[in-house]
């Protein structure tokens, strides 16, 4: 039996800025993609600048409440995430979400599945 | 979403560092500490040191400097992280430096400090079962030393459980000694009673105590400043060429007012006699005053020198031969009159008596108005 893995490709670039106003990563402040690239499976981002909090259960996460993510960690959203998965600043200043859509599942790329 | 801190990517092997042993490629792997991997080295100043904080949540680095100083405690001091006695608090407690001091000798072995007296080469002293006990005699070099009742040059006497000097002088005392020849001054209370005191010695004062001897006494000038009494029958005894002399010149002033200078015997008073007054004897050997107006209460025999009334049986003195002075004389003023007994009751005169049954005598002459030598002449007259 031949396994044939699939290759993660980026499909395209974004980052926007996130502030006090929950945000997805399509909707951030000066977000360089609004709508989800064709094909895309998966997003790979980094936190940059200052600390971020998240939240995926259709409630926007507030500066006080939502899973914390620090400025440097990578965060690994599915296709179902880029519209449900919001975001909100968790100090006074604002942070950044830089990163790539690939045409992969997160664990493809996390290497989990071949 | 999954998030991956520090933005590391996927985990594919777990690799065991320096000071780690255990990892792995897959599944869980463990990473166990391991110090046998470390270098030894030898640490300086400088140097960390891995440690956790007290409540066990903090792992934190820690220099070895900070953690000398955290050690040093009282009497210790930390710089640069060496650890060191600190000497100007060594007394309070900690690390104490022990130091030999005089007579003392200390050594270390093994972090103990031993102190022991230094008695030095060829001393005169040692220890013997924790004792210090002489070892040797008083030689050359032992000189006994004392720092109170102790003199320059004085001797020591023991006096109960003290040591005390003794002058020289305060040591022949002590002892009850004759004192050396040639000693300027022989100070004692005792006796002198064997040995001599020869020529050459000197002057003894013996203050207002008395030389008593029953030996002779042999000698040069005798002064006298008070009486010569002789014993009862002994004499006076004058060698041929000898003499009694009267130095002092005779002058109107050359005694005192109540003085008299001559020979004088104690009579026995046989009633009042009155101050220099001539005197016979009466038929008891007894001496009163004499009277010129009758042969019964003369001759005269001298002039009585009280210088107050001597009662009946009394001690009566009577100048026989010499001078008597009483300024109260007031007929005496030819000088070299012949003076007699006048015929008032125990009174001279200068007049002689010319009276019936008056006695004539002279019984002196005048050297001044106040100043008699008397001389009585025992052969009289009596007018008929």
């Amino acid at each position: 039996m031949i396994i044939m893995a699939r290759q993660p490709q980026a499909l395209d670039y974004t980052s926007g800025t996130v502030s006090d106003s929950a945000v997805t990563i399509l909707g951030m402040g000066s977000a360089l993609i609004s709508s989800v690239p064709t094909g895309a499976r998966s997003f790979v981002g980094t936190v940059e600048s200052a600390a971020v909090r998240a939240r995926g259960d259709g409630t926007s996460p507030s500066a006080t409440e939502g899973q914390l993510i620090a400025s440097g960690d990578v965060i690994y959203l599915g296709e179902s995430e880029f519209s449900s998965m919001e975001f909100i600043r968790d100090t006074s200043t604002d942070a950044e979400i830089r990163g790539h859509f690939y045409n992969v599942e997160v664990d493809v790329i996390l290497g989990k599945v071949t | 979403m999954i998030v991956v801190p520090g933005g590391q990517g996927l985990i594919t092997g777990v690799s065991a560092g320096v000071g780690l042993s255990g990892g792995g490629s897959e599944g869980t792997v463990t990473l166990t500490l391991d110090l046998s991997e470390l270098s030894a080295v030898t640490p300086t100043n400088g140097d960390s040191l891995a440690s956790i904080d007290s409540d066990g949540s903090t792992e934190q680095l820690t220099t070895i400097a900070a953690l000398a100083t955290l050690l040093a405690g009282t009497g210790l001091t930390a710089s640069s992280s060496v650890i060191s006695a600190d000497d100007s608090t060594a007394s309070a407690k900690g690390i104490v430096i022990v130091a030999g001091g005089d007579g003392i000798a200390t050594s270390y072995s093994s972090g103990t400090a031993t102190s022991a007296v230094d008695l030095g080469t060829n001393s005169g002293l040692e220890i013997s079962s924790n004792k210090l006990q002489i070892a040797k005699g008083i030689s050359q070099h032992d000189v006994a030393q004392f720092t109170s009742n102790v003199a320059d040059d004085d001797f020591l006497r023991v006096d109960g459980t003290v040591v005390e000097g003794r002058s020289a002088s305060e040591v022949l005392s002590d002892i009850s000694a004759a004192p050396a020849a040639g000693s300027a001054n022989i100070v004692t209370t005792g006796a002198l009673d064997s040995g001599s005191i020869t020529s050459g010695f000197g002057n003894i004062d013996t203050g207002s105590s008395t030389i008593t001897t029953t030996g002779a006494v042999s000698t040069g000038t005798i002064d006298a400043s008070d009486d010569v009494t002789i014993a009862a029958d002994k004499s006076l005894n004058l060698a041929q060429g000898a003499h009694i002399t009267f130095t002092d010149q005779i002058l109107d002033n050359s005694i005192d007012d109540h003085d008299y200078q001559g020979i004088v015997f104690t009579f026995r008073a046989g009633d009042t006699v009155t101050p220099f007054s001539p005197v016979y004897v009466d038929g008891n050997n007894e001496v009163q005053e004499c009277d010129a107006d009758a042969i019964a209460t003369m001759p005269c025999i001298g002039v009585s020198v009280n210088t107050s009334n001597v009662s009946a049986d009394a001690d009566c003195p009577v100048l026989m031969l010499g001078l008597v002075r009483d300024d109260s004389f007031t007929d005496f003023g030819a000088a070299g009159a012949p003076v007699y007994v006048s015929t008032t009751v125990g009174t001279m005169t200068t007049t002689a008596p010319s009276g019936t049954d008056d006695v004539v005598q002279v019984i002196g002459h005048s050297i001044a108005e106040d100043l008699i030598f008397v001389q009585p002449c025992l052969t009289t007259i009596e007018h008929a």
